[in-house]
């Protein structure tokens, strides 16, 4: 270009005016260069900034950002992007900025910067990072809050069990008795509680130890026979629901590897909400079987259906639903039932229309 | 200083030590001229968190070879502590807010204080200080200037090390 290229004097007012401010500082660190933005920002003439070092026009922090970060960063690989970066007024105010900078290399290198102001921005990340601190605290809190809850449930239960064993005691002496047609009537009644109270301690302590990290437990064994089990649990319902008629069809051929007890839970809660919920005229259809290397049971009930919105919730602890008022629960016994799948390596499905609502539980043998 | 540290924990395995741009306590304290104000250390820790966990970090470019300097290789960029955001600002408070005046007379083997002129995070009285508590001790100082010859000013670094080991 020539002294006389109208481009010329279009590059010195892209130069001196540009939206951002340029600086080209040589590697002793003295100022090669600032174009006129920069040097109004900073309070300076652009004539008068030429000469003086980097460092006149940091402050303490940028400076020894710049030293332990920035200047390594460039000879490593020469360039730097978007990084925070405070520069200091002639008045002595720090002007907060973002910057790029390129390093040239050479003989003599230069590093060139862009800086952009970014006053504003930085009120932002500062709020950003402080509202980040406060979420954490406040998650470390509710953690340390939601580990002592789960704590005092597993007490809880435990505690629970041992005045409800006495009370089981009690009852089956009792039964030894001569009763009255009366007292006969209520005993059964009685240890059907005993055993609905049982069953929701078991819940609410195993809820609490899957929740304080213990998980669930399994106590695998492929040798003992799992049908059994399973009518057990059938008949200790059935002494509960004496009104209500369960179809039952096993053809369990193969051994399951399990936790017998455990899948006794889990079905004793899927047909315990299947007595609950389903309609009361309709039988509930149980189905066990074994077949291409899996164990299925389904238990289905008429009535009506799981509402759509219901349906994703179902198996998150404490879920409830639209319960009756006599149908007292914690809303634990699908969240223990999935865990329990889980732990086997399989899951449990569940299929509700009109017609009838079916869950069905589905594991590997081994 | 870490280097220092690990000669006195393990004096067995360390023949040599060189100390380049050393600082064993960046706060001034009584006498003592470490350079920075307890205030001016607290603001540049507070610095320092805007550029590891602000907006800068997700634009904050990953370290990579430079292929205009290839003596600068991946060993160095591997090297560089500025990978976890959690580390560097934790780093960064070790760094500035220790004191390990106390441990420079036990370190027992021989020690080069490599010293930069003007070097702002140590400046020479700091470097002339390990000097005089480290028992066995020789200062030399550089002409190179800022807090990294090893990165602006390698030949003369290489030169200093290899005359002392």
């Amino acid at each position: 270009m020539t002294a006389l290229d109208p481009r010329r004097g279009q590059l010195e007012d892209l130069f001196d005016n540009a939206p951002c401010g340029y600086l080209s500082i040589a590697s002793t660190g003295e100022i090669v260069l600032a174009n006129r933005t920069f040097a109004t920002w900073l309070g300076h003439d652009a004539a008068a900034l030429r000469g003086k070092r980097l460092y006149d026009v940091l402050p303490f922090t940028g400076r020894v950002y710049w030293e332990t970060h920035l200047r390594p960063l460039l000879k490593i690989q020469g360039n730097i992007d978007g990084v925070a970066l405070d520069f200091l007024s002639a008045a002595g105010e720090t002007i907060p900025c973002f910057a790029s900078a390129v390093e040239s290399a050479g003989d003599a290198p230069t590093v060139k910067l862009a800086i952009f102001k970014a006053a504003e921005r930085r009120q932002f990340e500062q709020s950003l990072l402080k509202a980040r601190a406060a979420a954490q605290e406040n998650l470390r809190s509710e953690r340390a809050t939601a580990e002592l809850r789960e704590q005092f449930i597993a007490v809880l239960g435990h505690d629970l069990r041992n005045p409800l064993a006495g009370f089981t005691g009690g009852v089956r002496l009792l039964a030894r008795e001569n009763l009255s047609e009366k007292g006969a009537k209520i005993l059964p009644l009685l240890m059907g509680s005993i055993a609905r109270m049982s069953e929701l301690i078991d819940n609410v302590m195993d809820f609490a130890k899957a929740r304080l990290g213990d998980g669930i437990t399994l106590d695998r064994n492929a040798a003992e026979p799992l049908t059994p089990a399973l009518q057990q649990v059938v008949d200790e319902l059935t002494s509960t629901y004496p009104d209500r008629r369960i179809e039952l069809q096993f053809a369990i051929a193969e051994p399951v590897d399990c936790d017998r007890a455990r899948i006794a839970q889990l079905v004793s809660n899927l047909l315990g909400n299947a007595l609950a919920h389903g309609a009361v005229d309709q039988p509930i259809r149980m189905r066990a079987q074994t077949a291409e290397g899996f164990l299925h049971v389904s238990i289905a009930n008429g009535g009506d259906p799981i509402p759509p919105e219901a349906m994703a919730k179902l198996f998150q602890p404490f879920f409830r639903g639209e319960v009756r008022a006599n149908l007292q629960g914690l809303g634990l016994g699908l969240h223990i039932a999935s865990e329990i799948a889980k732990a086997h390596g399989g899951t449990i499905v569940v299929d509700s229309s009109e017609l009838e609502t079916q869950f069905t539980f589905r594991m590997p043998l081994g | 200083m870490i280097g220092a540290l690990a000669c006195i924990k393990a004096p067995t395995r360390f023949g040599k030590l060189v100390m380049v741009g050393p600082s064993p306590r960046y706060i001034d304290d009584d006498a003592y001229r470490g350079g920075f104000s307890q205030m001016q250390i607290a603001e540049l820790l507070d610095f320092l968190l805007i550029n590891y966990q602000g907006w800068a970090v997700a634009t904050a470019p990953v370290i990579m070879g430079n292929p205009d300097r290839p003596e600068l290789g991946i060993e160095l960029t591997d090297s560089f502590c500025r990978a976890d955001p959690d580390f560097a600002k934790d780093f960064a408070r070790v760094t500035f807010m220790s004191d390990n005046r106390e441990d420079l007379p036990r370190v027992a083997v021989p020690t080069l204080v490599l010293q930069c002129s003007e070097d702002i995070i140590a400046p020479i009285e700091v470097g002339e200080y390990v000097r005089d508590h480290i028992p066995n001790s020789q200062f030399v100082l550089l002409e190179a200037t800022g807090h990294c010859p090893n990165l602006s000013a390698p030949d003369e670094v290489v030169r200093a090390i290899r005359a002392f080991v």
